[in-house]
């Protein structure tokens, strides 16, 4: 296992480093952000970055227009922000509204970079040309930009390694799990029944807080489902009175109605079926979930997915694991 | 209390109301298939499958049309993205939805709510395809609607009791959602899906009428060994976009299903897709009851310009060179509006809807695209129109008793700045800025004209002082009826485009207004409510109209005694 020792190792030394720049930035005279005051003084690499992550993720396509013009969302520019605002609206979104919450896709250096560049659009006019920030910047300076710490949803390609492999046992790649778990143009794909992070169906268990069982224990659950049902999980067979048939999984009852999930073809189909119309409702199997995944999945494919689903300890996942 | 028989009279309408249903008799395949049969109702999203938003009713007409007073209101009690829908009518009971996913069942009579359904939104939204519906589908008993968070929902069109709920695609997941109204066709619902600005791969889903099960799925960009993958380069097919937000139309004679697709993604920076990303910026026409492809016409081959085939598919049967033929007629986002025939997709003519167009001279007889102008990346270029189009969605009409087609245009252009981008699955995908401006002369405004449908011959033009996003809607009173950014909603002559009426309903128009009679009294339904995607952008040219406010109100007009 001296791969694994090798990459905790890093990870550790990743996240000291992190933790001391944070620290830093959050006393750095340029970051520390007043409710009196847009930045002042601001360095030029930190507004090049708010720069860049604001063309890439605020200003896109209808959203708050370039430089702030307004766009779908309200204009930015001309206004006087309260930056703690900015960036707890920034980090958590409004609620109910289309502007949803970054946090998870930006990190903090980022969201407070975000907020000293709309600081620098306060004293435009609605149709003013945005000046050049404080020094002289090129657009390919701000092409690419260099967050230190980018969390998530970076690009996947079909070029990216697969998985780490310091030994010659095969490690699980997380990524390419995440791809077939979530993968519409199967059918069967996990999603199409479980959560993970809030993404995805809840027919059968949310699977977030998967990651503290063994990869065994995981790969006994996907291949033999039978041997872990739950009342929840059942798989009936349920008849109407007009003689559908559908295989069922019971979500829960009103007055006149019954609630399942209607399984027998995916994606499952919620379905409030009049209790009166229904004639009959039999249990037919411990478990609704195909008990064919040890076939359908190859052996690599399945230490993906579970690589998947133990991203959330930061460890990686071995062939050797499983057995 | 003992009955008269003179009671017993006065009762029996009730009575017979009560014993066919308040609710009339289920609508079906082949009362939607011959919709044009009842004038009185509008049943699905364009009042007939053709899409022509034309009603022969005539009560209200060119003669008495000053006489048209509001009736009725209601209040949806959202306000946020405009109020886009188009209402549905069946037998004296009017469906509508605001944003939100908040469907409305109303008296038409009275605008009395019968019933009302709020869905239950996510707490936390940040999709760039808003909180806007354009409407529902009816069927089957059930009412059919798209949601924010790419799920379609089925009610029962008697107590709007949700029936059944399908999500299509984990919206976290594909950055995709539904905004634009589902369409039955038989024993199936057809509904598209949003997303041609993310990295995403697009599809249009049809699914059980009533049982909610997936019947099948076409996805506008072929997989690799499957004929069009190999108008993409490397893995670029995974995230080209080619959304299909709009809702299709249906020719039940060719039981063929016409729906246009959307843009090829990333937006502006088409280097990493080479080649012509089929079937972006088509019309596709389906079987709607396998999904399969039958024939597709691609207008716009490696769109780098943000275009869309994504609007209405309007069916005409009209003469060309002395022969009838069995048309579509398709307005593009890029200013032009393509006709073609709609049994094989074969070219015929296309003709621009807007003055300002330069990202190409012009189309040639065999739909050639001349001289194409294609931004160089990382250097600032003028296009017209700008990414709002040479006309939005906002639908046109079409009235067989002038020949006529009505649409908006929009005179603008945008400092468009290409950028490289890599995309993520399932977040914006554009590849580029813009910056909406003026014409090179320093105008930009709107108008809405009547044109031949074929030749693209203009008949005649009403100027707009701002773009109109409203949908048109044609009647067998001779009268055209939208509206405009400053809350004016107006009747134009059909024949001659004078103005004839005009009330203000207080907020402006982003919806598409509609007929229909009740007890043989016409009545003129329109969706009160500024907002969207393309209202939020034209600050950049006209800042008053960041004040503009918005509303989300139903107004119902009839004729005054």
């Amino acid at each position: 296992m001296r791969g694994y020792a090798t990459r905790s190792g890093l990870i550790w030394l990743e996240r000291l480093i992190f933790s001391l720049v944070s620290v830093c930035m959050c006393f750095s005279p340029t970051l520390l952000l007043s409710e009196e005051t847009t930045v002042l003084s601001p360095d030029i690499n930190i507004l090049k970055m708010g720069r860049a992550v604001f063309e890439q993720s605020c200003s896109v396509g209808y959203c708050h227009g370039k430089a702030g013009r307004a766009g779908r969302g309200p204009r930015l520019r001309g206004k006087f922000w309260d930056n703690n605002y900015l960036i707890q609206v920034i980090e958590d979104g409004v609620p109910y509204s289309s502007m949803a919450g970054w946090k998870s896709r930006l990190s903090g250096e980022e969201i407070r970079a975000v907020v000293a560049y709309i600081g620098t659009l306060s004293k435009l006019g609605p149709n003013d040309p945005e000046p050049p920030l404080p020094s002289d910047v090129t657009s390919s300076d701000l092409s690419t930009p260099t967050p230190l710490n980018r969390p998530a949803s970076q690009p996947i390609t079909d070029n990216q390694p697969s998985g780490e492999n310091h030994s010659s046992v095969m490690t699980g790649d997380p990524e390419k799990g995440k791809l077939l778990f979530f993968d519409l143009s199967d059918k069967l794909n996990c999603a199409a029944c479980h959560r993970f992070n809030s993404n995805g169906k809840n027919v059968g268990p949310d699977l977030s807080g998967i990651a503290g069982r063994s990869a065994r224990e995981i790969l006994k659950d996907i291949i033999l489902p039978d041997s872990v049902s739950t009342a929840a999980g059942q798989l009936f067979s349920l008849t109407t009175h007009d003689d559908e048939q559908l295989e069922a999984v019971k979500v829960g009852e009103s007055s006149t109605r019954t609630k399942v999930y209607d399984v027998t073809s995916l994606p499952p189909v919620l379905r409030s079926i009049k209790t009166d119309q229904i004639k009959s409702f039999e249990l037919i199997r411990p478990s609704a979930m195909p008990d064919t995944y040890g076939q359908r999945y190859t052996l690599v494919q399945l230490l993906d997915i579970i690589a998947f689903l133990k991203s959330a300890e930061g460890e990686s996942v071995t062939m050797n694991d499983l057995f | 209390m003992k009955f008269k028989k003179g009671m017993v009279y006065g009762l029996l309408p009730l009575l017979l109301l009560l014993s066919t249903g308040l609710w009339g008799e289920e609508i079906d395949s082949k009362r939607l298939i011959e919709a044009a049969n009842e004038p009185e109702n509008w049943m699905t999203y364009s009042g007939t499958y053709n899409a022509w938003r034309y009603s022969p009713l005539d009560q209200i007409n060119r003669k008495n049309v000053d006489r048209l007073v509001p009736v009725w209101v209601f209040q949806t009690g959202i306000v946020d993205g405009g109020f886009s829908c188009t209402p549905l009518v069946a037998d004296g009971v009017m469906y509508i939805t605001s944003p939100w996913n908040r469907v409305f069942a109303l008296d038409a009579v009275t605008g009395k709510e019968l019933w009302h359904y709020y869905y239950p939104v996510p707490k936390e939204f940040g999709l760039l395809y808003g909180p806007w519906n354009r409407g529902v589908a009816l069927g089957h008993g059930l009412v059919y609607m798209g949601t924010i968070d790419n799920h379609l929902l089925a009610l029962d069109a008697e107590t709007g009791e949700e029936v059944w709920k399908v999500e299509i695609e984990d919206v976290d997941q594909c950055g995709c959602n539904i905004t634009g109204a589902p369409l039955v066709v038989k024993d199936k619902v057809i509904v598209g899906v949003t997303a041609g600005d993310s990295a995403h791969r697009g599809y249009l889903n049809a699914f059980n009428a009533k049982t909610g099960r997936h019947a099948w799925r076409f996805w506008t960009i072929p997989a690799p060994g499957v004929e069009g993958n190999e108008t993409w380069n490397g893995d670029s097919w995974k995230y080209g976009g080619g959304s299909t937000w709009m809702t299709g139309s249906y020719d039940a004679d060719l039981n063929l299903l016409y729906w246009g697709v959307g843009n090829p993604a990333a937006d502006f920076y088409g280097e990493d897709r080479e080649g012509d990303n089929l079937y972006t910026d088509s019309i596709v026409a389906l079987d709607p009851d396998s999904g399969e492809l039958k024939w597709y016409h691609q207008e716009i081959p490696h769109d780098v310009w943000d275009w869309d085939a994504a609007y209405e598919c309007v069916l005409l049967d009209l003469k060309v060179e002395g022969v009838k033929r069995k048309l579509l007629v398709n307005p593009n986002k890029g200013g032009y509006t393509w006709v073609m025939d709609r049994t094989n997709g074969e070219f015929i003519n296309a003709w621009p809807l807007a003055e300002n167009i330069n990202w190409i001279s012009g189309i040639d007889s065999n739909g050639q695209l001349l001289d194409r102008l294609e931004p160089a990346v990382g250097e600032q270029t003028i296009i017209c129109p700008s990414i709002g189009g040479g006309r939005s969605w906002n639908h046109a009409a079409y009235s067989p008793k002038t020949g006529l087609f009505y649409t908006t245009g929009i005179e603008w252009c945008q400092n468009l700045t290409v950028q490289e981008e890599k995309p993520k699955p399932g977040e914006v995908f554009m590849g580029g800025l813009f910056e909406l401006r003026r014409t090179p002369e320093g105008e930009a405004w709107g108008h809405f004209d009547a044109y031949d449908p074929v030749s693209g011959k203009k008949k005649w033009s009403y100027r707009s002082k701002y773009p109109l996003l409203a949908s048109a809607v044609a009647t067998g009173g001779n009268l055209v009826f939208t509206g405009d950014p400053e809350g004016d909603f107006f009747a134009l002559d059909a024949v001659t485009g004078k103005k004839v009426w005009s009330f203000n309903t207080g907020s402006g128009h982003r919806g598409s207004p509609m007929t229909y009679a009740v007890d043989g009294k016409q009545y003129i339904a329109v969706p009160a409510g500024w907002g969207s995607a393309v209202a939020g952008l034209m600050p950049q040219i006209w800042p008053e109209m960041e004040d503009f406010t918005s509303g989300c109100a139903l107004f119902v007009f009839a004729l005054s005694k």
